[in-house]
């Protein structure tokens, strides 16, 4: 295995030497080092020290992808575990990342996230959370409520 | 590329405001029991939702779901309507669903879409769903009785015993067009199609009269010949037509008058 070393860059100044097999799982850097054959620093513009450094740690743990139940068992732990350590602001930071590197494990794992947390939220609280404005008019609240009334029961009113 | 990300690390990025590809994703991954409440939260959720990109982006991530769809008309209105079956989350079915009180808000079924006309033929291409129906039958110039779908092509074929109307057409989804399609001779256009399969590749339909294949590479029909048998005693019959060790192979009931004899085959030479 290729012990030679990569230096990646963030957009603010923060440089991480890694191994070139964990950098290869960033697609976007595989694809630099395939079209040049050469190359020992690689500044990537739009994604910051902090958030790099995370992609970068899930990248080191999922380097070698064993195959054997007992390993995938593992990994999906420490995925799990990994999750847990962000909130929602940092995870939309994260898949940001993982869509401009193109990093598919990780961009899987956060969608995910993603879609279990809203599946489980309120309407008030997805809007709250994700950062999302509410755009309809109390009237067409009502209408939209009115139309899906079917589906809503007590448990999904707004909890205090 | 992914285009710039505009945000610095201070401000706090929206769900909204990032790419529409990761968005949809990220709803994709929701069971869609969920989605009527997700259209409560703003109308571009309300949209996203309905959008032909989120069947898409199911279909590539397969997260599909099996759904149960009836198509119902009413006798109060010309059109009918497309019913889906929906399930509260969480839900699991039991037989004693009737017991609970709020069993009417458990299971129901929903509208989801309006037709002008009740299809004949269903038919899906990826993530799409297809009907075809009497009125908007491939083109003005063909009435379709079975329709089946090969390489992500509709074939829509039996189109009637007259000349002046197509006998076949092909559906390019891509390009939304129907195109005629070659028919298998004059003489077998006549007989009412009984049984139409794909199978490695080819179609193979079974008629009143004949039986026959179509080589898509080729563009070609080819008859099945010696069917004497089948066509003079078992036409009322089942049948089965399948592909074997490059073989055609056709099986039937043979329905004597108190006894049903299972099992004929005939194997026929696919060059």
């Amino acid at each position: 295995m290729s012990s030679n070393k990569i230096v990646l860059t963030s957009s603010d100044g923060e440089s991480f030497e890694v191994e070139e097999v964990v950098a290869r799982k960033l697609q976007i850097v595989g694809h630099m080092l395939e079209d040049d054959c050469v190359i020992n620093e690689i500044p990537l513009q739009n994604v910051t020290g902090d958030i790099l450094s995370m992609v970068i740690e899930y990248c080191k743990t999922h380097v070698d992808e064993e195959e054997s139940e007992e390993a995938q068992t593992k990994l999906k732990t420490w995925d799990e575990e990994f999750m847990k350590k962000f909130d929602i602001k940092t995870l939309l930071q994260i898949i940001l990342a993982a869509n401009y590197l193109n990093v598919k494990g990780l961009l899987d794992l956060v969608s995910q996230t993603i879609a279990d947390t809203i599946k489980d939220y309120t309407p008030e609280q997805i809007r709250e959370v994700f950062g999302v404005e509410n755009d309809y008019t109390e009237e067409e609240e009502a209408e939209v409520r009115k139309e899906n009334a079917w589906a809503f029961d007590e448990a999904d009113t707004p909890k205090p | 590329m992914t285009p710039p990300i505009q945000k610095n690390k201070h401000e706090n990025p929206s769900f909204l405001s990032l790419p529409e590809e990761i968005i949809l994703t990220c709803l994709a991954r929701i069971p869609r029991s969920y989605y009527p409440k997700l259209s409560l939260v703003c109308k571009t959720f309300r949209s996203l939702i309905v959008s032909k990109e989120l069947n898409d982006a199911r279909f590539h991530l397969k997260t599909q779901e099996t759904v149960y769809q009836v198509c119902l008309q009413f006798t109060d209105n010309p059109h009918p309507s497309w019913y889906t079956l929906w399930i509260k989350p969480g839900q699991i079915l039991t037989n004693q669903l009737e017991e609970k009180t709020k069993s009417n808000h458990i299971i129901r079924l929903v509208t989801s879409s309006c037709y002008s006309y009740v299809p004949l033929r269903i038919v899906s291409v990826g993530s799409e769903m297809y009907g075809i129906s009497r009125s908007s039958a491939p083109s003005s110039n063909m009435w379709s009785s079975s329709a089946t779908v090969l390489n992500g092509k509709i074939y829509a074929l039996g189109g009637g015993a007259d000349e002046s109307v197509n006998w076949g057409e092909v559906f390019d989804p891509k390009t939304q067009t129907w195109e005629p399609l070659r028919d298998p001779g004059a003489e077998h256009c006549f007989s009412s199609i009984r049984e139409i399969q794909v199978c490695e590749g080819n179609i193979n339909v079974i008629s009143n009269e004949n039986c026959f294949w179509y080589d898509e590479n080729r563009e070609k029909w080819t008859v099945v010949r010696g069917l004497a048998t089948l066509n003079k005693n078992y036409r009322s019959g089942m049948i089965e037509i399948a592909k074997y060790k490059g073989k055609l192979l056709i099986l039937w009931d043979k329905f004597n008058l108190c006894n049903l004899v299972l099992g004929n085959t005939r194997i026929f030479g696919v060059p």
